[in-house]
């Protein structure tokens, strides 16, 4: 049910702006990041259950928690970027759309690199037998 | 899932264009200038609200912290 109240939403909001568009061009902006914000607000509530519930599944199977929390930390950064690089395609400013991304790879980067330093140091202990 | 605030929104943007057309119309282009940057204000203040909003929460579900 809520696919259908959140498509209504969404192609209500893509109506909307196309009439403002018309009009008044500059408060177009304003209005589609307020209809991106109430979209996404909505699905938030779900993804809190969906990670409590990956953080039970690992925990069973021994893996650390640190990598599960690195991972729901990139998934947020990537979350935000790209709504934020739309927005900005959506302006027709495609330059800073892509600074937005590239901000988002080196943030990204940054978040996994205790991950990357594990894997090397398994690597390591590995290659030893070899 | 509220959505009153898309309407209100969309509503504050059409009101503001029909009143630039009257004052237009009445030779009063100063003024429709002001209006459109009222109507422009208006919104942002609502949509600054709803973003911190949003980040918050993605701060809060994310971990981001």
């Amino acid at each position: 049910m809520t696919v259908v109240k959140l498509l209504g939403v969404a192609l209500l909001s893509c109506a909307a702006a196309v009439i403002l568009r018309a009009y008044k061009p500059e408060l177009v902006i304003p209005f589609v990041i307020a209809a991106g914000c109430v979209l996404l607000l909505s699905v938030l509530e779900a993804l809190t259950g969906i990670f409590s519930d990956l953080r039970a599944a690992l925990a069973r199977y021994g893996i650390d928690a640190r990598y599960m929390g690195v991972a729901i930390r990139v998934i947020g950064i990537a979350y935000l970027i790209q709504f934020a690089s739309n927005i900005c395609k959506d302006a027709g400013e495609n330059a800073l759309s892509g600074k937005v991304e590239m901000v988002g790879r080196v943030l990204i980067l940054s978040v996994s690199i205790p991950v990357i330093l594990d894997i090397l140091d398994i690597l390591a202990r590995f290659a030893a037998y070899i | 899932m509220d959505i009153t605030i898309i309407l209100k929104i969309a509503g504050i943007g059409i009101l503001v264009a029909v009143i630039c057309q009257l004052l237009k119309q009445t030779g009063r282009d100063d003024m429709a200038m002001l209006v459109t940057l009222a109507g422009l204000v208006v919104t942002l203040m609502i949509v600054i609200d709803l973003i911190g909003g949003l980040l918050n929460n993605v701060r809060q579900v994310f971990e981001l912290y």
